[in-house]
């Protein structure tokens, strides 16, 4: 049994993700190769999944964070190594 | 640097080596914090993640990635503030029913025809700088998990290995995560294709 145009729709998803092979790559494929609905969904899928990948911008550190950040990171780093130079004194 | 060097660094207080990391996930971060919390405190998401992960550095077990470890503390970072902020209407609830889509009949076929699209790359159909607002907007309306799949999965790349560590789920959740939003984003793309409008 080939699979439905509804089953194809969420294997050309999963098909983005993970290279579907074997016998079910078969049966999409063939079912691909008769309904013509199913391949423009499937190029709409792909350019959709591009798309997102267009629209999401990199967005630049920000820099006041960053410094609150690495403070916190020194000092912490500092307090735990006061710590722990405490404790192996303590066993000594 | 191989992961372990970087995490031996960061835990030897290697001041260089922190903001190095700091500005390289910052993008990713705060894509993930805005996601789930919104844009107006994703900056405070990602100070009280990285108070939380700086804490939990000499505890973390080097079984899963860095990213992965800090991204999850970024996922649990914003849910817990979003529950504070508890002016979170459940976005899960919203009508979200796949096998009830209209668009296919009784035996799961197309009921009216796939529309053709004029571009056959994004750029050709993004080049509307309102189709890309619209995107931006109907993204922002996916339900929570969905969104922060497809955004870290086609707008980051992410891996899917990285993703079901992020989100804390299975591999065919995420699966069917992915396909929804992707096909949630197909349509209003089509219905701008179809209208010019959003
Ligand atoms: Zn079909």
């Amino acid at each position: 049994m080939l699979p439905t145009c509804r089953e194809v729709a969420e294997q050309l998803s999963e098909n983005i993700d993970k290279p579907i092979s074997g016998f079910r790559w078969f049966k999409l494929k063939l079912h691909l190769l008769m309904c013509v609905y199913c391949r423009r969904y499937d190029k709409q899928l792909n350019i959709t999944s591009k798309a997102i990948k267009l629209s999401e911008l990199t967005k630049a550190p920000n820099k006041e964070l960053g410094k609150l950040l690495t403070s916190f990171f020194i000092q912490n780093h500092a307090e735990c190594k006061h710590h722990m130079d405490n404790e192996s004194q303590n066993k000594k | 640097m191989t992961e372990n060097e970087l995490v031996d660094a960061l835990l030897s207080g290697n001041e260089s080596v922190f903001k190095a990391v700091f500005n390289q996930h910052y993008s990713l971060m705060y894509s993930l914090a805005q996601s789930i919390a919104g844009s107006s405190i994703a900056d405070e998401v990602i100070q009280e993640a990285w108070v939380s992960a700086i804490k939990a550095l000499p505890r973390f077990e080097r079984r899963a990635s860095f990213k992965s470890w800090l991204l999850r503390i970024v996922v649990n970072e914003a849910k817990s503030r979003l529950r504070k902020e508890s002016r979170q209407v459940s976005l899960e609830a919203m009508q979200d029913d796949w096998t009830a889509d209209i668009r296919f009949d009784q035996k799961s076929h197309w009921i009216h025809p796939v529309s053709q699209w004029d571009g056959d790359t994004p750029e050709e159909l993004l080049s509307a700088r309102q189709l890309e607002n619209c995107l931006d907007k109907h993204l922002q309306q996916l339900p929570e998990n969905q969104k922060v799949a497809l955004k870290m999965r086609d707008g980051s790349g992410l891996s899917m290995e990285e993703l079901c560590n992020i989100l804390e789920v299975n591999h065919s959740n995420i699966r069917v995560l992915l396909h929804r939003a992707r096909d949630k984003m197909l349509q209003v793309i089509d219905h701008f294709q179809q209208t010019g409008e959003c």
